[in-house]
């Protein structure tokens, strides 16, 4: 009667016959990958909000409230997008640290398994040191006693973030850019992704002679090159191009439509079929796939950025953001008297929501594009500010204008570390990395200060032919305020369940 | 003078005349035959050789078998002929000479028959039995004797005979009879004996009701019991709480049929319950341990009496409606709101409104329906053992147009037990149930059929010929996208001006087909063995099986862009599941003077085991319906495969003694022990004890009790004990184990690596959730048992509940399960019956009312609030937190509308810790998630029925009705990012305009109606009260029967007929969910009212 009682459960190891063998390498890595890219998504709306790139919309105010709380300025510690991301980061290095601390690195693969962990570990500390600063640092697991974590020492932080790089580098054990196992398996991590985080993390930290020589390292064997077509360069027919440096895989498959990496966030940001008139898409004008929610538009300041530097018709501007004007040409057109919510007229065309991309069997939820974590053009124009900033400006010429070229721009004769902000913004909008870039060089304020003042509805073109924006949501707490917002707030939990932690200064 | 009727005679006659025979004892005796002519049957001829007989015992032998009767009075015989059949037994009673004869019928309050009811002249032994027709006839001393008339389970009556010789008595039905027994865990109890708080629900208040399950019958009939019927869609089983709320999870009751455990009542058909027992203190209770915590309901099927057999049908055929279309903007006022507001221009009317259409969407989606349900029922027994068997059959027809949402099901009961040996028993239950539903969508902001009646614009069409549609829809359809088309070939009217997920009703209908069915056994087989007096051991087995088929076939269609579907699906899911359980028990009665006790000691053994395969795809070979199925994939469509098998088990034992002195000092204690198997804790903490005590003082029974004639019986009752509850335990909740996490694809091929991690943290310390409760209450019965009144207060503490919490953040694992949370429910219970009879007029009223105090008592520090249901994208619209009710909900208090602009004015709540005193005194100046607060609760003050009945010769009437009062309602159907939608009129009619500043609501499309529809403003009042019967039948008299019916009668019923609420939306009683959803309207399927027409024949 006794053991009639055990019941062995299905579908589960136990913890102490586990990270054994090259398998359980393989799948506990696997594991790591897998919650990285599930960040994604709140990833991307977390970080693209702070910025000045885009503004939240959706159907209607408050569709997304959460989001609107963080776009405009006026969130606090519970609002959940702050807590999802955060709370996603810590489980991921969680994973990270099973793998780093029970496997053993005795052969290629549990070697292999331990460098991507410790290159996770530190990206994922990249961003809470950027994002919230003195993070608890945890690179073990916390047995019960120690759950209440203190503040992280920063500069302890950093120098973890260094070290997982380097030693991640420095084993070997990564595949190499361009090598049979990289091209076997592209969406591993290469040594390559970890020397261009490491520099990244260099520039954060104002190291910019160690940086410039840390990234000077992607750049000089010159493995990677600028993808040419820039419409398309985050799009599925580019996945895993010569520019990529990492990138979260989404592939076709349509019996797991659902479980793949680019979940949902194309459909946020797809256009909205109740308010455009679509059908362009049926008679193939433009494949633009007609059940989008509408969020992320452009704003008009990062339109007009374009515009002074490019002009209207600039070919990079053209294959990022699309006018009103332009998706009528496209036959795509509001319905009449409709009012689009969150939208100045502006729409993101570099991530937008095209139907080759759908898995059918998604409902429309998934796309096969990947998403990328950091481009070449990245890693060039951190090499450029990186080396304007240690007294090297003809390599920050040479890599700006590398990145100028591709988007059919002059070159420059000589360049500032202005110039390499202003081309950063434009290149890589949307993408992720601007707030972090605000804040880094301090022109956050200037930038964000009257973000989420007014938000606006676009209701088509006057018969003066400008844009008839109309703002009819105002805020009385809004923008970006100095000493305050440089760091997001702990999360309201984390305040309520830890009570050796202390709240940024200001929230 | 009983002289002559001791003369001894002898008569010899050999084939003569009866007259000739008559003559021949006259002339022996000193007799007188007095007949009418032609009464005696001239051509009869008859054998006598009676020796030293009397004459009754020679005119026994002569009428035998005839249609003639005697009475001899004094010297003188009358001869005549019989009244009625007499038994034998009652010829035999009739020998006395000189009484007087009285007949008649026994019936009950409803005109039912009585078969084997006593009659008995008062202070005699003489009495007869009321036959199968409840006939009897009897002779008493003289006319001026008293009848005693009785009947278990009916109020013993007395008449005075006062010369009658017909006398037809009508029996009432002893509510309050202290002397019934109720069913207890693991044996029966006297009423009387009871010590703690037992609720009984008789087959008279279930049966020739519109309910379809037996929770549904629990509704209003007992205090402290509270029914939430989640939908009111055919087959839909209706959620129980018994004192409250008692958990984060779902706190349902240990339902258990003839000793069986299930947790699926559906398959027993009301009709064939006799009764239902709510096992509500913890002392009652505790005898189910570690299951017992939210309350035992012990269902007792129908038995076979002993007396003649009985042959029962039952029919009723009810029409149900709609009962209550909410008041929705019609489309002058909608095109008003959305132009006042600018989310639709003047323009865009214009250009997609015929200018007249204003579409009633729920005249186009209802329609009232029909549910019929035959019974027929046969039964039996005698001193040796008994038999019931049945067979019920219900089709109900939802009130969705079409046969979309229906619900069959067909009963078989066999139920029998014999007396194999004076010392050993043995009998069965089973219960064979065959069932099949279809069901339409519901309550879900992501598309609800009943959620689209209420918000699809008015503008838009019905239907459209198929050669007159609109440009946009012939656009689709040249496009190749599947438009859906009514049975008479029109296509459904797409709109133009609301997208959403909620679409025209017949197409949420029809875009797929679906069909769930399956079958359940289950039942007991059992011996009771009786080795030495008083000494009953039995041995129970119980088993139960179910078996389930799904299956979905969605089409390919298209309704908007956010609502369409391009590759078909089919699906199937097969499931079955194995249970038994063996009990093992004895009972033993003994004395010591007169201190009576009764013990129990026993084990139980439970084993369960389920297993389902499921499969869908994607693409059919051929659009038939003779094609859509699994088998007719085609190759490469895209298939899913899932399934599995588990088992679990636990094991038992238990004990429990009453003491009972003088009738006057009762005392229970009981105590259990349940282990559960590693699924569900950790090996070491695998057993949880669970005692409990009860005491009552019957204080009407000591001598220095006044002799109050009104008040005859008073009992104080106290009971305190623990259970446990398992709810949301198993599943390894307690370990951490790898377990896999998904897979990742490190190639553009479709190749996974396969991901693993530990699934949680470990908890080793986990254990049972225990509720303990205290009960203190009183019986009480006056004005000669017709009052009857029970009262209770309770107290319960549920502890250790079983709640995920996330620890730091910096753990890295988002929950583990901990034991870390209190709730407590503290209530008032009071049932009060009344019952009396005047003549030929009985009538009774039965009232229960029970409040409730809920409230989390504790939770973990490390958890702030639980997030409950949410909304869209906002979450946790209900929550769990310390302080409060369960799962309150939580939102935005609107302070006012701004009378210049017309938007809402939030709260701005305290939320700033000036000082650092750990007070918030201060506002921060952001109206954001900080700011949200309780702003109602779903769960009631009090709940209350009331059943009225009343007989009149073959009349009877019953009202019922049931009600809450207190409980909020969460109108979730108007979702923010849809603005279109179409509103309750009340948003309509007084909102803010320029016109009209000091306005309730606020203007179309105002600032904050992001915050706005989950505020203070979607919270209603969800008091109710229905009247959920109204009941008038009719017996039969008797003499139309002619002996081959006993009884026949015809009702009919207004059920859930009358609502009387201040819900603005469909039906008060409807709610997302029973858990965090409680309270919840995504637009949810109301319960229908239901004109109802039933017979009652019983052979």
């Amino acid at each position: 009667c006794k053991d009639s009682l055990i019941v062995p459960q299905k579908g589960a190891t136990s913890t102490e016959d586990f990270y054994k063998t090259d398998s359980d390498a393989q799948e506990a890595i696997a594991a790591v990958y897998s919650a990285w890219r599930g960040s994604q998504f709140n990833q991307y709306f977390l970080k693209n909000l702070l910025s000045d790139d885009i503004i939240t919309g959706g159907g209607a105010r408050g569709d997304n409230a959460q989001f609107e709380q963080v776009n405009e300025y006026n969130f606090g510690p519970a609002n959940t997008t702050v807590s999802g991301v955060f709370s996603s980061y810590y489980n991921i290095i969680y994973l990270s640290n099973q793998v780093i601390n029970n496997l053993e690195t005795d052969t290629d693969i549990k070697a292999r398994a331990n460098a991507e962990a410790k290159v996770v570990r530190a990206a994922i500390y990249f961003d809470l040191v950027t994002l919230w600063g003195a993070v608890p640092l945890v690179t073990a697991e916390l047995t019960p006693s120690e759950y209440q974590q203190p503040n992280g020492n920063i500069a302890d932080i950093w120098k973890q973030i260094e070290t997982d790089y380097t030693e991640a580098i420095a084993s070997g054990a990564l595949p190499k850019k361009g090598s049979a196992k990289n091209l076997a398996e592209p969406a591993r991590l290469t040594e390559e992704a970890a020397i261009a985080f490491l520099g990244k993390a260099q520039v954060f930290q104002g190291k910019n002679a160690e940086a410039a020589t840390t990234l000077k390292k992607i750049i000089n064997p010159g493995k990677y090159s600028l993808y040419a077509d820039y419409e398309n360069v985050l799009r599925a027919v580019a996945d895993f191009n010569n520019e990529s440096i990492f990138e979260f895989n989404s592939i076709n498959d349509p019996d797991n439509a659902l479980n793949q990496g680019n979940t949902i966030l194309g459909t946020m940001l797809g256009y909205r079929s109740d308010k455009l008139n679509l059908t362009g898409y049926y008679s193939g004008v433009q494949p633009i796939y007609p059940a989008g929610w509408g969020f992320a538009s452009p704003r008009v300041g990062l339109y007009n950025a374009f515009v002074q530097m490019e002009g209207t018709n600039g070919y990079r501007l053209n294959n990022t953001i699309k006018t009103y004007k332009d998706l009528m040409a496209m036959t795509i057109t509001l319905n009449p008297g409709t009012g689009l919510y969150g939208n100045e007229g502006y729409f993101n065309w570099k991530q937008r929501y095209i139907g080759s991309e759908v898995i059918p069997t998604s409902f429309g939820f998934t796309i096969t594009a990947n998403y990328r974590v950091m481009r070449y053009a990245e890693v060039l124009l951190l090499a450029a500010e990186a080396s304007i900033k240690s007294n090297d400006p003809a390599s920050a010429l040479t890599y700006v204008n590398m990145v100028r070229e591709r988007a059919h721009l002059t070159k420059l004769g000589s360049v500032t570390l202005d110039d390499i902000k202003k081309e950063k913004r434009l290149e890589l909008c949307f993408e992720g990395v601007r707030f972090q870039d605000l804040v880094r060089w301090g022109d956050a304020k200037s930038a964000l200060e009257n973000q989420g003042k007014n938000v606006p509805v676009f209701f088509g073109v006057k018969g003066d032919g400008s844009f008839d924006v109309q703002y009819p949501y105002t805020n009385t707490v809004f923008g970006f305020i100095t000493g305050k917002h440089e760091l997001l707030p702990f999360p309201e939990h984390e305040m309520n369940v830890n009570k050796q932690i202390d709240q940024n200064n200001n929230w | 003078n009983a002289s002559y009727s001791q003369t001894k005679m002898d008569v010899k006659v050999q084939s003569v005349g009866i007259e000739d025979l008559f003559k021949q004892i006259q002339n022996s005796s000193e007799y007188i035959f007095f007949y009418k002519d032609g009464i005696l049957n001239k051509n009869r001829k008859v054998s006598l050789n009676l020796k030293n007989a009397t004459l009754p015992q020679i005119l026994d032998e002569v009428f035998h078998n005839t249609n003639l009767d005697y009475k001899i009075d004094d010297r003188q015989v009358v001869i005549r002929q019989k009244a009625m059949v007499l038994s034998k037994e009652t010829l035999v009673a009739n020998v006395q000479a000189q009484r007087f004869r009285i007949s008649g019928t026994i019936v009950d309050q409803q005109g039912l028959v009585l078969p084997g009811a006593n009659i008995t002249e008062k202070g005699t032994s003489n009495g007869v039995v009321s036959d199968v027709n409840g006939n009897y006839s009897l002779e008493v001393s003289n006319r001026n004797a008293i009848l005693q008339v009785s009947y278990i389970g009916y109020t013993l009556k007395e008449i005075n005979v006062n010369g009658q010789d017909r006398i037809n008595v009508s029996l009432s039905e002893d509510a309050t009879a202290l002397e019934d027994v109720v069913v207890v865990g693991y044996g029966v109890q006297r009423k009387s004996d009871l010590t703690g708080s037992i609720s009984q629900v008789k087959a008279a208040d279930i049966e020739n009701r519109t309910v379809t399950t037996a929770q549904q019958a629990l509704q209003g009939k007992a205090a402290g019991i509270q029914v939430i019927q989640t939908s009111g869609a055919p087959g839909k089983n209706a959620t129980v709480r018994i004192r409250g709320y008692s958990s984060n999870s779902a706190s349902e009751p240990l339902y258990v049929v003839d000793g069986l455990r299930i947790s699926d009542i559906g398959a027993i058909d009301p009709n064939n319950i006799e009764s239902m027992e709510i096992l509500k203190d913890a002392a009652s209770a505790a005898i189910y341990g570690a299951e017992a915590g939210n309350g035992v309901v012990l269902i007792t099927t129908k038995k076979g009496k002993q007396g003649n057999g009985k042959i029962t049908y039952d029919y009723m055929y009810s029409v149900n409606e709609l009962n209550k279309i909410p008041k929705i903007m019609n489309s002058n006022e909608y095109i008003n709101y959305m132009t006042e507001g600018n989310i639709i221009t003047e323009n865009e009317i214009s250009s997609l409104w015929d200018g007249k259409t204003s579409t009633k969407w729920t005249d186009v989606a209802f329609e009232n329906s029909v549910m019929q349900r035959h019974n027929l029922g046969f039964q039996g027994g005698n001193d040796k053992g008994s038999y019931y068997v049945s067979l019920s059959h219900l089709n109900q027809n939802g009130i969705i147009k079409g046969d979309n949402d229906v619900y069959k099901r067909l009963t078989g009961m066999i139920n029998a037990d014999y007396k194999i040996k004076p010392w050993i028993k043995i009998g069965t239950t089973n219960v064979l149930e065959k069932w099949e539903t279809k069901s339409v969508s519901e309550n879900s902001e992501y598309g609800s059929l009943l959620a689209s009646v209420l918000t699809m614009d008015p503008l838009t069409p019905d239907v459209y010929d198929a050669d007159k549609l609109p440009p946009f829809m012939q656009n689709l359809l040249d496009n190749g996208r599947v438009l859906l088309r009514n049975p008479q070939g029109q296509y459904y009217g797409l709109s133009q001006i609301f997208e959403s997920e909620q679409v025209h009703p017949g197409i949420m209908r029809d875009n797929s087909v679906g069909n769930n069915g399956g079958s359940n056994l289950l039942g007991t087989l059992f011996a009771d063995i009786t080795p030495i007096k008083n000494l009953t051991f039995t041995s129970k087995l119980g088993y139960r099986g179910s078996f389930g088929n799904d299956y979905t076939f969605a089409k390919i269609y298209y309704a908007n862009a956010v609502t369409y579907r391009n590759d078909i699906n089919v699906s199937r899911t097969s499931r079955n599941s194995i249970y038994y359980q063996w009990e093992n028990f004895a009972n033993y009665n003994f004395s010591v003077n007169d201190h009576n006790f009764t013990a129990l000691l026993g084990t139980s053994y439970q084993h369960s085991e389920s297993t389902s395969v499921n499969g869908a795809g994607n693409a059919i070979t051929k659009d038939d319906p003779l094609y859509w199925d699994l088998g007719y994939l085609t190759p490469s469509a895209t298939k899913t495969v899932g399934g599995g098998s588990n088992y679990s088990r636990k094991m038992s034992y238990f004990g429990r003694i009453n003491y009972n002195y003088l009738d006057r000092y009762l005392f229970q204690a009981s105590i259990r022990r349940d282990a559960s198997d590693t699924s569900v804790l950790p090996y070491e903490n695998r057993w949880g004890t669970f005692p409990a005590f009860s005491a009552g003082y019957v204080i009407s029974e000591e001598d220095f009790f006044p002799e109050i004639n009104a008040l005859s019986f008073l009992k104080l009752r106290a009971s305190w004990g623990q259970n446990g509850s398992t709810g949301p335990l198993g599943g390894y909740a307690y370990r951490a184990a790898i377990t896999s996490g998904g897979s990742y694809p490190y190639t553009d091929d479709i190749i996974y690596q396969i991901a693993s991690s530990p699934s949680r943290l470990s908890n080793p310390e986990l254990k049972w959730e225990t509720s303990e409760q205290l009960d203190f209450g009183f019986d009480l019965r006056a004005f000669k048992n017709r009052l009857s009144l029970s009262f209770d207060y309770y107290d319960k503490k549920t502890k250790d509940l079983l709640v995920a919490i996330t620890p730091p953040y910096e753990t890295g694992v988002s929950t583990t399960t901990v034991n870390a949370g209190n709730v407590s429910n503290r209530g008032l219970e009071l049932e009060l019956g009344w019952n009396d009879q005047i003549n030929d007029f009985s009538y009774g009223i039965r009232g229960n009312i029970a409040t409730l105090k809920n409230k989390v008592t504790y939770l973990d520090p490390s958890i702030s609030r639980i997030s409950g249901a949410s909304y869209h994208t906002n979450q946790g619209i209900t929550a769990f937190e310390e302080g409060l009710p369960v799962w309150y909900f939580r939102g935005y208090q609107v302070e006012d509308i701004d009378n210049a602009t017309g938007n809402p004015i939030f709260r701005d709540q305290l939320t700033v810790d000036s000082n650092k005193d750990g007070i918030n005194d201060q506002t921060d100046g952001i109206i954001n998630d900080d700011d949200k607060v309780m702003i109602g609760s779903a769960i009631p003050d009090f709940t209350y029925g009331i059943t009225l009945s009343a007989a009149y010769k073959g009349f009877d009437l019953t009202v019922f009705g049931a009600g809450s009062k207190g409980n909020d309602i969460f109108n979730a159907l108007t979702r923010t990012d849809r603005p279109r939608g179409n509103k309750l009129s009340i948003f309509y009619d007084d909102r803010w305009t320029p016109e009209n500043q000091n306005a309730q609501y606020p203007r179309p499309n105002a600032n904050g109606e992001d915050k706005y529809w989950i505020s203070d403003a979607a919270i209603f009042d969800g008091s109710f009260f229905k009247i959920k019967q109204i009941q008038v039948g009719y017996s039969l008299p008797q003499k139309f029967s002619k002996g081959f019916l006993s009884n026949s009668r015809i009702y009919v019923s207004l059920d859930d007929w009358f609502t009387f609420t201040k819900y603005p939306g469909m039906d008060p009683e409807a709610s997302a969910g029973s858990t965090s959803a409680l309270g919840v309207d995504k637009g949810s399927y109301p319960i229908s009212r239901k004109a109802v027409v039933g017979i009652n024949l019983t052979f």
